[in-house]
Protein backbone atom coordinates (compact mmCIF):
# COMPACT_ATOMS: atom_id res chain seq x y z
CA UNK A 1 0.00 0.00 0.00
CA UNK A 2 2.79 2.40 1.07
CA UNK A 3 4.85 1.40 -1.96
CA UNK A 4 1.88 2.20 -4.23
CA UNK A 5 1.37 5.61 -2.60
CA UNK A 6 5.07 6.41 -3.01
CA UNK A 7 5.01 5.39 -6.69
CA UNK A 8 1.89 7.50 -7.24
CA UNK A 9 3.56 10.51 -5.60
CA UNK A 10 6.74 10.08 -7.69
CA UNK A 11 4.68 9.83 -10.89
CA UNK A 12 2.71 12.94 -9.94
CA UNK A 13 5.94 14.85 -9.15
CA UNK A 14 7.50 13.77 -12.45
CA UNK A 15 4.37 14.81 -14.33
CA UNK A 16 4.32 18.24 -12.64
CA UNK A 17 8.01 18.75 -13.36
CA UNK A 18 7.69 17.73 -17.01
CA UNK A 19 4.63 19.95 -17.38
CA UNK A 20 6.48 22.91 -15.91
CA UNK A 21 9.56 22.28 -18.09
CA UNK A 22 7.38 22.04 -21.22
CA UNK A 23 5.78 25.39 -20.44
CA UNK A 24 9.09 27.08 -19.63
CA UNK A 25 10.68 25.66 -22.82
CA UNK A 26 7.81 27.06 -24.91
CA UNK A 27 8.05 30.49 -23.28
CA UNK A 28 11.84 30.42 -23.72
CA UNK A 29 11.39 29.74 -27.45
CA UNK A 30 8.92 32.63 -27.77
CA UNK A 31 11.39 34.98 -26.05
CA UNK A 32 14.09 33.66 -28.41
CA UNK A 33 11.89 34.46 -31.40
CA UNK A 34 11.44 37.98 -30.00
CA UNK A 35 15.21 38.43 -29.87
CA UNK A 36 15.52 37.06 -33.41
CA UNK A 37 13.03 39.68 -34.69
CA UNK A 38 14.95 42.51 -32.94
CA UNK A 39 18.20 41.24 -34.44
CA UNK A 40 16.68 40.90 -37.93
CA UNK A 41 15.39 44.50 -37.79
CA UNK A 42 18.87 45.74 -36.91
CA UNK A 43 20.48 43.60 -39.61
CA UNK A 44 18.04 44.86 -42.23
CA UNK A 45 18.53 48.51 -41.30
CA UNK B 1 -34.01 35.12 -14.52
CA UNK B 2 -35.43 36.82 -11.42
CA UNK B 3 -38.67 38.74 -12.09
CA UNK B 4 -39.20 39.75 -8.47
CA UNK B 5 -36.70 39.89 -5.66
CA UNK B 6 -37.58 38.07 -2.44
CA UNK B 7 -35.96 38.16 0.99
CA UNK B 8 -34.44 34.71 0.33
CA UNK B 9 -32.58 36.13 -2.70
CA UNK B 10 -30.94 38.76 -0.49
CA UNK B 11 -30.12 36.04 2.07
CA UNK B 12 -28.32 33.87 -0.47
CA UNK B 13 -26.36 36.83 -1.83
CA UNK B 14 -25.58 38.18 1.64
CA UNK B 15 -24.47 34.79 2.96
CA UNK B 16 -21.98 34.05 0.17
CA UNK B 17 -20.75 37.64 -0.02
CA UNK B 18 -20.19 37.45 3.75
CA UNK B 19 -18.07 34.31 3.31
CA UNK B 20 -15.94 36.00 0.66
CA UNK B 21 -15.59 39.03 2.99
CA UNK B 22 -14.38 36.78 5.82
CA UNK B 23 -11.81 35.37 3.38
CA UNK B 24 -10.57 38.92 2.67
CA UNK B 25 -10.38 39.63 6.43
CA UNK B 26 -8.29 36.51 7.04
CA UNK B 27 -6.03 37.48 4.16
CA UNK B 28 -5.23 40.76 5.94
CA UNK B 29 -3.44 38.74 8.62
CA UNK B 30 -0.60 38.01 6.14
CA UNK B 31 0.50 41.69 5.77
CA UNK B 32 -0.04 42.13 9.52
CA UNK B 33 2.46 39.35 10.24
CA UNK B 34 4.83 40.82 7.61
CA UNK B 35 4.67 44.18 9.42
CA UNK B 36 5.37 42.47 12.74
CA UNK B 37 8.39 40.66 11.24
CA UNK B 38 9.79 43.99 10.03
CA UNK B 39 8.84 45.70 13.36
CA UNK B 40 6.50 48.15 11.65
CA UNK B 41 4.17 48.56 14.62
CA UNK B 42 1.98 51.32 13.14
CA UNK B 43 1.42 49.34 9.96
CA UNK B 44 0.67 46.16 11.94
CA UNK B 45 -1.96 48.11 13.89
CA UNK B 46 -3.47 49.41 10.61
CA UNK B 47 -3.90 45.83 9.41
CA UNK B 48 -5.22 44.62 12.78
CA UNK B 49 -7.94 47.33 12.67
CA UNK B 50 -8.75 46.61 9.02
CA UNK B 51 -8.88 42.84 9.56
CA UNK B 52 -11.14 43.24 12.60
CA UNK B 53 -13.49 45.52 10.65
CA UNK B 54 -13.58 43.23 7.60
CA UNK B 55 -14.15 40.08 9.67
CA UNK B 56 -16.91 41.87 11.59
CA UNK B 57 -18.68 42.94 8.37
CA UNK B 58 -18.32 39.42 6.93
CA UNK B 59 -19.51 37.75 10.13
CA UNK B 60 -22.54 40.05 10.45
CA UNK B 61 -23.45 39.39 6.79
CA UNK B 62 -23.22 35.62 7.31
CA UNK B 63 -25.14 35.81 10.58
CA UNK B 64 -28.07 37.89 9.33
CA UNK B 65 -28.39 36.02 6.05
CA UNK B 66 -27.70 32.42 7.12
CA UNK B 67 -29.37 30.10 4.59
CA UNK B 68 -29.13 26.58 3.27
CA UNK B 69 -30.38 27.45 -0.23
CA UNK B 70 -27.94 27.05 -3.09
CA UNK B 71 -27.38 30.03 -5.37
CA UNK B 72 -28.96 30.06 -8.83
CA UNK B 73 -27.20 31.58 -11.84
CA UNK B 74 -28.50 35.12 -11.14
CA UNK B 75 -27.45 34.93 -7.46
CA UNK B 76 -24.04 33.61 -8.49
CA UNK B 77 -23.47 36.48 -10.90
CA UNK B 78 -24.56 39.08 -8.31
CA UNK B 79 -22.37 37.44 -5.62
CA UNK B 80 -19.33 37.50 -7.93
CA UNK B 81 -19.76 41.16 -8.96
CA UNK B 82 -20.88 42.32 -5.47
CA UNK B 83 -18.06 40.50 -3.64
CA UNK B 84 -15.48 42.32 -5.71
CA UNK B 85 -17.05 45.68 -4.77
CA UNK B 86 -17.24 44.85 -1.05
CA UNK B 87 -13.65 43.50 -1.12
CA UNK B 88 -12.47 46.65 -2.92
CA UNK B 89 -13.96 48.98 -0.28
CA UNK B 90 -12.78 47.02 2.79
CA UNK B 91 -9.32 46.34 1.35
CA UNK B 92 -8.89 50.09 0.91
CA UNK B 93 -9.01 50.68 4.68
CA UNK B 94 -5.32 49.81 5.32
CA UNK B 95 -4.33 52.07 2.41
CA UNK B 96 -6.28 54.94 3.98
CA UNK B 97 -4.91 54.30 7.49
CA UNK B 98 -1.34 54.26 6.13
CA UNK B 99 -1.70 57.90 5.08
CA UNK B 100 -0.32 57.15 1.62
CA UNK B 101 -3.64 57.63 -0.18
CA UNK B 102 -4.91 61.16 -0.76
CA UNK B 103 -8.57 60.11 -0.51
CA UNK B 104 -10.65 57.00 0.06
CA UNK B 105 -11.51 57.03 -3.65
CA UNK B 106 -7.78 56.80 -4.43
CA UNK B 107 -7.47 53.91 -1.96
CA UNK B 108 -10.39 52.11 -3.66
CA UNK B 109 -8.84 52.84 -7.08
CA UNK B 110 -5.65 51.08 -5.96
CA UNK B 111 -7.45 48.07 -4.48
CA UNK B 112 -9.64 47.73 -7.58
CA UNK B 113 -6.46 47.91 -9.66
CA UNK B 114 -4.90 45.26 -7.41
CA UNK B 115 -7.78 42.78 -7.38
CA UNK B 116 -8.36 43.12 -11.11
CA UNK B 117 -4.61 42.61 -11.70
CA UNK B 118 -4.41 45.93 -13.53
CA UNK B 119 -1.44 47.64 -11.91
CA UNK B 120 -2.04 51.38 -12.29
CA UNK B 121 -1.94 53.14 -8.93
CA UNK B 122 -2.48 56.48 -7.20
CA UNK B 123 -0.57 55.67 -3.99
CA UNK B 124 1.71 58.49 -2.86
CA UNK B 125 5.39 58.08 -1.97
CA UNK B 126 5.46 54.40 -2.93
CA UNK B 127 9.19 54.16 -2.21
CA UNK B 128 8.59 54.72 1.50
CA UNK B 129 5.58 52.55 2.27
CA UNK B 130 5.81 49.76 4.86
CA UNK B 131 6.69 46.18 3.93
CA UNK B 132 3.27 45.22 5.25
CA UNK B 133 1.49 47.51 2.78
CA UNK B 134 3.78 46.32 0.00
CA UNK B 135 2.86 42.73 0.86
CA UNK B 136 -0.82 43.70 0.86
CA UNK B 137 -0.61 45.30 -2.59
CA UNK B 138 1.03 42.24 -4.10
CA UNK B 139 -1.17 39.79 -2.23
CA UNK B 140 -4.27 41.57 -3.56
CA UNK B 141 -3.04 41.17 -7.09
CA UNK B 142 -2.02 37.51 -6.54
CA UNK B 143 -5.38 36.59 -5.02
CA UNK B 144 -7.26 38.70 -7.59
CA UNK B 145 -5.48 36.80 -10.36
CA UNK B 146 -6.72 33.43 -9.14
CA UNK B 147 -10.10 35.01 -8.26
CA UNK B 148 -11.23 35.96 -4.77
CA UNK B 149 -14.27 33.73 -5.15
CA UNK B 150 -11.95 30.84 -6.01
CA UNK B 151 -10.13 31.58 -2.74
CA UNK B 152 -13.34 31.50 -0.74
CA UNK B 153 -14.50 28.37 -2.55
CA UNK B 154 -11.29 26.56 -1.66
CA UNK B 155 -11.29 27.31 2.02
CA UNK B 156 -14.68 28.54 3.20
CA UNK B 157 -17.62 27.39 1.16
CA UNK B 158 -18.62 23.89 2.30
CA UNK B 159 -21.43 23.18 -0.13
CA UNK B 160 -20.30 23.18 -3.74
CA UNK B 161 -23.80 23.29 -5.21
CA UNK B 162 -24.08 26.42 -7.32
CA UNK B 163 -20.46 27.29 -6.59
CA UNK B 164 -19.35 26.68 -10.18
CA UNK B 165 -21.83 29.34 -11.27
CA UNK B 166 -20.11 31.85 -8.96
CA UNK B 167 -16.78 30.99 -10.55
CA UNK B 168 -18.29 31.56 -13.99
CA UNK B 169 -19.43 34.97 -12.75
CA UNK B 170 -15.80 35.67 -11.93
CA UNK B 171 -14.66 34.81 -15.44
CA UNK B 172 -13.33 31.29 -14.71
CA UNK B 173 -15.67 29.33 -16.93
CA UNK B 174 -13.47 26.31 -17.71
CA UNK B 175 -14.77 23.16 -16.04
CA UNK B 176 -11.56 21.17 -15.53
CA UNK B 177 -13.04 18.71 -13.04
CA UNK B 178 -16.60 17.74 -12.12
CA UNK B 179 -16.16 18.99 -8.55
CA UNK B 180 -15.84 22.77 -8.32
CA UNK B 181 -13.74 22.63 -5.18
CA UNK B 182 -11.28 20.39 -7.03
CA UNK B 183 -11.04 23.06 -9.74
CA UNK B 184 -10.31 25.73 -7.12
CA UNK B 185 -7.72 23.50 -5.41
CA UNK B 186 -6.15 22.73 -8.78
CA UNK B 187 -5.83 26.41 -9.67
CA UNK B 188 -4.20 27.07 -6.30
CA UNK B 189 -1.90 24.05 -6.55
CA UNK B 190 -0.45 25.21 -9.88
CA UNK B 191 -0.17 28.81 -8.62
CA UNK B 192 1.48 27.84 -5.33
CA UNK B 193 4.04 25.51 -6.96
CA UNK B 194 5.01 28.33 -9.32
CA UNK B 195 5.03 30.76 -6.35
CA UNK B 196 7.68 28.62 -4.63
CA UNK B 197 9.81 28.22 -7.76
CA UNK B 198 9.41 31.89 -8.76
CA UNK B 199 10.19 33.33 -5.34
CA UNK B 200 13.41 31.31 -5.05
CA UNK B 201 14.52 32.10 -8.63
CA UNK B 202 13.78 35.84 -8.42
CA UNK B 203 15.11 36.02 -4.83
CA UNK B 204 18.45 34.52 -5.92
CA UNK B 205 18.65 37.01 -8.81
CA UNK B 206 17.89 39.84 -6.33
CA UNK B 207 20.75 38.62 -4.07
CA UNK B 208 23.07 38.50 -7.09
CA UNK B 209 22.03 42.11 -7.77
CA UNK B 210 23.14 43.19 -4.30
CA UNK B 211 19.85 43.21 -2.39
CA UNK B 212 20.18 42.03 1.25
CA UNK B 213 19.22 38.33 1.55
CA UNK B 214 16.67 39.18 4.29
CA UNK B 215 14.84 41.41 1.79
CA UNK B 216 15.72 39.63 -1.47
CA UNK B 217 13.18 36.83 -1.11
CA UNK B 218 10.44 39.36 -0.27
CA UNK B 219 11.34 41.15 -3.52
CA UNK B 220 11.31 37.76 -5.25
CA UNK B 221 7.83 37.04 -3.88
CA UNK B 222 6.53 40.54 -4.77
CA UNK B 223 7.83 40.44 -8.35
CA UNK B 224 6.60 36.87 -8.81
CA UNK B 225 3.10 37.64 -7.48
CA UNK B 226 2.93 40.69 -9.72
CA UNK B 227 4.16 38.74 -12.76
CA UNK B 228 2.22 35.50 -12.33
CA UNK B 229 -1.04 37.29 -11.68
CA UNK B 230 -0.28 39.60 -14.65
CA UNK B 231 -0.70 42.43 -12.14
CA UNK B 232 2.13 44.86 -12.78
CA UNK B 233 2.80 46.24 -9.32
CA UNK B 234 6.40 46.41 -8.06
CA UNK B 235 7.80 47.37 -4.65
CA UNK B 236 9.24 50.67 -5.91
CA UNK B 237 7.90 53.50 -8.03
CA UNK B 238 10.37 52.82 -10.84
CA UNK B 239 8.82 49.37 -11.24
CA UNK B 240 11.23 46.89 -12.94
CA UNK B 241 13.57 49.72 -13.86
CA UNK B 242 14.59 49.81 -10.18
CA UNK B 243 16.49 46.51 -10.49
CA UNK B 244 18.51 47.41 -13.63
CA UNK B 245 18.80 43.69 -14.22
CA UNK B 246 18.17 41.88 -17.49
CA UNK B 247 18.10 38.54 -15.59
CA UNK B 248 15.30 39.84 -13.36
CA UNK B 249 13.40 41.14 -16.41
CA UNK B 250 13.70 37.87 -18.36
CA UNK B 251 12.73 35.73 -15.34
CA UNK B 252 9.76 38.00 -14.68
CA UNK B 253 8.81 37.85 -18.38
CA UNK B 254 8.79 34.03 -18.25
CA UNK B 255 6.45 34.13 -15.25
CA UNK B 256 4.04 36.67 -16.67
CA UNK B 257 3.77 34.80 -19.98
CA UNK B 258 3.06 31.63 -17.99
CA UNK B 259 0.54 33.51 -15.86
CA UNK B 260 -1.29 34.63 -18.97
CA UNK B 261 -2.02 31.00 -19.97
CA UNK B 262 -5.44 29.44 -19.46
CA UNK B 263 -5.61 27.37 -16.25
CA UNK B 264 -7.21 24.60 -18.33
CA UNK B 265 -4.10 24.59 -20.53
CA UNK B 266 -1.79 24.36 -17.48
CA UNK B 267 -3.94 21.49 -16.26
CA UNK B 268 -3.81 19.67 -19.61
CA UNK B 269 -0.02 20.05 -19.87
CA UNK B 270 0.56 19.10 -16.23
CA UNK B 271 -1.68 16.04 -16.75
CA UNK B 272 0.62 14.77 -19.49
CA UNK B 273 -1.02 16.25 -22.61
CA UNK B 274 2.12 18.23 -23.45
CA UNK B 275 1.44 18.60 -27.18
CA UNK B 276 -1.55 20.80 -26.32
CA UNK B 277 0.80 23.79 -25.97
CA UNK B 278 1.55 23.68 -29.71
CA UNK B 279 -2.01 23.04 -30.87
CA UNK B 280 -4.16 25.20 -28.60
CA UNK B 281 -5.96 27.98 -30.49
CA UNK B 282 -5.19 30.51 -27.73
CA UNK B 283 -1.46 29.83 -27.82
CA UNK B 284 -1.37 29.94 -31.62
CA UNK B 285 -3.32 33.22 -31.58
CA UNK B 286 -1.09 34.65 -28.79
CA UNK B 287 2.14 33.73 -30.63
CA UNK B 288 0.96 35.27 -33.90
CA UNK B 289 -0.30 38.52 -32.34
CA UNK B 290 2.80 38.91 -30.10
CA UNK B 291 5.17 38.52 -33.05
CA UNK B 292 3.07 40.79 -35.31
CA UNK B 293 2.65 43.61 -32.81
CA UNK B 294 6.32 43.34 -31.77
CA UNK B 295 7.33 43.72 -35.42
CA UNK B 296 5.27 46.93 -35.50
CA UNK B 297 6.99 48.14 -32.31
CA UNK B 298 10.40 47.36 -33.87
CA UNK B 299 9.42 49.30 -36.99
CA UNK B 300 8.36 52.30 -34.89
CA UNK B 301 11.46 52.26 -32.70
CA UNK B 302 13.83 51.74 -35.64
CA UNK B 303 12.24 54.64 -37.54
CA UNK B 304 12.83 56.91 -34.57
CA UNK B 305 16.28 55.46 -33.75
CA UNK B 306 15.39 55.07 -30.09
CA UNK B 307 17.70 52.19 -29.17
CA UNK B 308 21.32 51.80 -30.28
CA UNK B 309 21.44 48.01 -30.76
CA UNK B 310 19.35 44.82 -31.03
CA UNK B 311 19.87 43.92 -27.37
CA UNK B 312 18.48 47.27 -26.12
CA UNK B 313 15.59 47.05 -28.62
CA UNK B 314 14.76 43.55 -27.42
CA UNK B 315 15.23 44.32 -23.72
CA UNK B 316 12.96 47.39 -23.69
CA UNK B 317 10.71 46.79 -26.69
CA UNK B 318 9.92 43.09 -26.27
CA UNK B 319 9.55 43.32 -22.49
CA UNK B 320 7.12 46.24 -22.76
CA UNK B 321 5.14 44.72 -25.62
CA UNK B 322 4.78 41.31 -23.97
CA UNK B 323 4.02 42.98 -20.64
CA UNK B 324 1.18 44.79 -22.45
CA UNK B 325 0.00 41.74 -24.41
CA UNK B 326 -0.18 39.52 -21.33
CA UNK B 327 -1.93 42.46 -19.58
CA UNK B 328 0.78 42.52 -16.91
CA UNK B 329 1.89 46.13 -16.94
CA UNK B 330 5.36 45.71 -15.46
CA UNK B 331 7.59 48.35 -16.96
CA UNK B 332 11.31 48.82 -17.55
CA UNK B 333 10.93 52.29 -19.10
CA UNK B 334 9.45 55.50 -17.66
CA UNK B 335 5.75 56.19 -18.34
CA UNK B 336 6.37 59.28 -20.49
CA UNK B 337 8.92 57.37 -22.61
CA UNK B 338 5.95 55.97 -24.53
CA UNK B 339 4.92 59.46 -25.59
CA UNK B 340 8.36 61.05 -25.93
CA UNK B 341 10.30 58.19 -27.56
CA UNK B 342 8.02 55.40 -28.78
CA UNK B 343 5.68 57.74 -30.67
CA UNK B 344 2.17 57.05 -32.07
CA UNK B 345 3.00 53.83 -33.99
CA UNK B 346 4.81 52.24 -31.03
CA UNK B 347 1.96 53.23 -28.72
CA UNK B 348 -0.67 52.00 -31.19
CA UNK B 349 1.00 48.57 -31.48
CA UNK B 350 1.17 48.31 -27.67
CA UNK B 351 -2.47 49.44 -27.41
CA UNK B 352 -3.56 46.71 -29.86
CA UNK B 353 -1.57 44.12 -27.89
CA UNK B 354 -3.17 45.26 -24.60
CA UNK B 355 -6.65 45.23 -26.15
CA UNK B 356 -6.24 41.60 -27.30
CA UNK B 357 -4.77 40.53 -23.98
CA UNK B 358 -4.17 37.13 -22.45
CA UNK B 359 -5.97 33.78 -22.41
CA UNK B 360 -9.48 33.03 -21.17
CA UNK B 361 -9.75 31.64 -17.60
CA UNK B 362 -6.28 33.01 -16.83
CA UNK B 363 -5.11 35.78 -14.54
CA UNK B 364 -5.07 38.21 -17.48
CA UNK B 365 -7.59 40.51 -19.16
CA UNK B 366 -8.45 41.88 -22.61
CA UNK B 367 -10.52 40.25 -25.40
CA UNK B 368 -8.60 36.98 -24.79
CA UNK B 369 -6.77 34.85 -27.34
CA UNK B 370 -9.56 32.27 -27.42
CA UNK B 371 -12.08 34.84 -28.68
CA UNK B 372 -9.60 36.24 -31.22
CA UNK B 373 -8.93 32.71 -32.48
CA UNK B 374 -12.66 31.91 -32.70
CA UNK B 375 -13.49 35.13 -34.54
CA UNK B 376 -10.62 34.74 -37.03
CA UNK B 377 -11.57 31.08 -37.63
CA UNK B 378 -15.23 32.18 -38.02
CA UNK B 379 -14.27 34.72 -40.69
CA UNK B 380 -12.09 32.13 -42.47
CA UNK B 381 -14.97 29.61 -42.42
CA UNK B 382 -17.37 32.19 -43.86
CA UNK B 383 -14.92 32.96 -46.68
CA UNK B 384 -14.56 29.22 -47.37
CA UNK B 385 -18.35 28.92 -47.50
CA UNK B 386 -18.53 31.74 -50.06
CA UNK B 387 -15.89 30.10 -52.24
CA UNK B 388 -17.45 26.60 -52.04
CA UNK B 389 -20.27 25.27 -54.22
CA UNK B 390 -23.70 26.10 -52.81
CA UNK B 391 -24.52 22.53 -51.81
CA UNK B 392 -21.20 21.95 -50.03
CA UNK B 393 -21.33 21.66 -46.22
CA UNK B 394 -18.49 23.75 -44.77
CA UNK B 395 -17.82 23.59 -41.04
CA UNK B 396 -15.06 25.28 -39.11
CA UNK B 397 -13.08 23.76 -36.25
CA UNK B 398 -10.77 25.04 -33.56
CA UNK B 399 -8.58 23.21 -31.11
CA UNK B 400 -8.94 24.13 -27.46
CA UNK B 401 -8.16 21.11 -25.25
CA UNK B 402 -9.96 19.00 -27.87
CA UNK B 403 -11.29 19.60 -31.38
CA UNK B 404 -14.40 21.80 -31.27
CA UNK B 405 -16.87 22.58 -34.03
CA UNK B 406 -17.26 26.24 -34.77
CA UNK B 407 -20.95 27.05 -34.53
CA UNK B 408 -22.57 30.41 -35.23
CA UNK B 409 -23.52 30.78 -31.57
CA UNK B 410 -19.88 30.31 -30.46
CA UNK B 411 -18.70 32.99 -32.90
CA UNK B 412 -21.56 35.30 -31.89
CA UNK B 413 -20.82 34.83 -28.18
CA UNK B 414 -17.15 35.72 -28.71
CA UNK B 415 -18.03 38.71 -30.92
CA UNK B 416 -20.48 40.15 -28.37
CA UNK B 417 -17.87 40.18 -25.59
CA UNK B 418 -15.27 41.71 -27.93
CA UNK B 419 -17.75 44.47 -28.89
CA UNK B 420 -18.39 45.18 -25.20
CA UNK B 421 -14.65 45.48 -24.55
CA UNK B 422 -14.29 47.88 -27.49
CA UNK B 423 -17.19 49.89 -26.07
CA UNK B 424 -15.57 50.38 -22.65
CA UNK B 425 -12.21 51.17 -24.27
CA UNK B 426 -13.91 53.88 -26.38
CA UNK B 427 -15.96 55.32 -23.47
CA UNK B 428 -12.81 55.63 -21.29
CA UNK B 429 -10.89 57.23 -24.15
CA UNK B 430 -13.69 59.72 -24.93
CA UNK B 431 -13.87 60.82 -21.26
CA UNK B 432 -10.07 61.20 -21.28
CA UNK B 433 -10.21 63.29 -24.45
CA UNK B 434 -13.03 65.40 -22.95
CA UNK B 435 -10.61 66.33 -20.17
CA UNK B 436 -8.05 67.44 -22.75
CA UNK B 437 -5.72 64.46 -23.01
CA UNK B 438 -4.40 63.75 -26.54
CA UNK B 439 -6.26 60.98 -28.39
CA UNK B 440 -3.35 58.49 -28.48
CA UNK B 441 -2.67 58.95 -24.73
CA UNK B 442 -6.39 58.72 -23.86
CA UNK B 443 -6.83 55.47 -25.83
CA UNK B 444 -3.61 53.98 -24.47
CA UNK B 445 -4.61 54.61 -20.86
CA UNK B 446 -8.25 53.59 -21.33
CA UNK B 447 -7.34 50.29 -23.04
CA UNK B 448 -4.74 49.70 -20.32
CA UNK B 449 -7.43 50.07 -17.62
CA UNK B 450 -10.17 48.15 -19.47
CA UNK B 451 -7.91 45.25 -20.38
CA UNK B 452 -6.48 45.16 -16.83
CA UNK B 453 -2.96 45.80 -18.11
CA UNK B 454 -1.63 48.71 -16.07
CA UNK B 455 0.92 50.23 -18.44
CA UNK B 456 0.67 54.00 -18.19
CA UNK B 457 1.75 56.81 -20.47
CA UNK B 458 1.38 59.31 -17.63
CA UNK B 459 -2.37 60.00 -17.51
CA UNK B 460 -3.03 58.05 -14.27
CA UNK B 461 -2.01 60.30 -11.38
CA UNK B 462 -3.58 61.32 -8.07
CA UNK B 463 -4.26 64.73 -9.61
CA UNK B 464 -6.32 63.36 -12.53
CA UNK B 465 -10.04 64.27 -12.69
CA UNK B 466 -12.30 62.36 -10.27
CA UNK B 467 -14.72 61.29 -13.02
CA UNK B 468 -11.84 59.76 -15.00
CA UNK B 469 -10.76 57.81 -11.90
CA UNK B 470 -14.31 56.43 -11.54
CA UNK B 471 -14.52 55.56 -15.26
CA UNK B 472 -11.19 53.68 -15.09
CA UNK B 473 -12.38 51.85 -11.95
CA UNK B 474 -15.55 50.75 -13.76
CA UNK B 475 -13.49 49.70 -16.77
CA UNK B 476 -11.18 47.60 -14.56
CA UNK B 477 -14.12 45.97 -12.76
CA UNK B 478 -16.15 45.22 -15.90
CA UNK B 479 -13.11 44.11 -17.89
CA UNK B 480 -12.02 41.67 -15.21
CA UNK B 481 -15.44 40.10 -14.68
CA UNK B 482 -16.20 40.09 -18.41
CA UNK B 483 -19.42 42.14 -18.14
CA UNK B 484 -22.10 39.51 -17.57
CA UNK B 485 -21.96 39.43 -13.76
CA UNK B 486 -21.76 43.25 -13.60
CA UNK B 487 -24.80 43.62 -15.88
CA UNK B 488 -26.64 41.03 -13.77
CA UNK B 489 -25.82 43.03 -10.61
CA UNK B 490 -27.22 46.21 -12.22
CA UNK B 491 -30.33 44.27 -13.32
CA UNK B 492 -30.74 42.80 -9.83
CA UNK B 493 -30.56 46.26 -8.23
CA UNK B 494 -33.15 47.62 -10.69
CA UNK B 495 -35.45 44.61 -10.07
CA UNK B 496 -35.09 45.10 -6.29
CA UNK B 497 -36.29 48.71 -6.55
CA UNK B 498 -39.18 47.64 -8.81
CA UNK B 499 -40.20 44.89 -6.36
CA UNK B 500 -40.11 47.39 -3.49
CA UNK B 501 -42.37 49.77 -5.41
CA UNK B 502 -44.81 46.92 -6.23
CA UNK B 503 -44.93 45.89 -2.54
CA UNK B 504 -45.48 49.50 -1.39
CA UNK B 505 -48.30 49.91 -3.93
CA UNK B 506 -49.91 46.66 -2.70
CA UNK B 507 -49.80 47.94 0.92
Amino acid sequence: MEERTRTKRTTSFRRDLLGMLTEVAFVGSLIGLGFLISWLFFMGR
Amino acid sequence: MIRRVWREDFRIIGYYTGLVTIGVGLLMLVPMVTSLVFREWASALDFAISAALTLLVGYVLVLISRTKSTPGLTHAMVIAAGSWLVAMVLSGVPYMLSGHSESFLDACFDTMSGYTTTGIFLLQDLDHISQGLNMWRHLLTYVGGQGIVVLALTFLIGSTGGAFKIMVGEGKEEKLEPNVRHIAVLIWRISLIYLGVGTVALGLIAIANGIKPSLAFFHGAYVFMSAWSTGGFAPYSQNMLYYHSSAMEIASMVFFILGSFNFALHYAIWSGNRREILRNVEIVSFTITVLTTFSLVCLALMQRGVYPDAVALFRRGFFQLVSGHTTTGQSNIYARTFVREWGPLGMLATTIAMAIGASAASTGGGFKGLRMGIIVKGIATDIRKLLSPERAVVTGHYHHLHDNTLTDSVVKGAAVIVVLYVLIYVVGAVVGMAYGYPMVDAFFESVSAGSNTGLSCGVTQASMPTLLKIVYMLEMWMGRLEFLSVFTLFGFIATSFRSMRVRKAAV
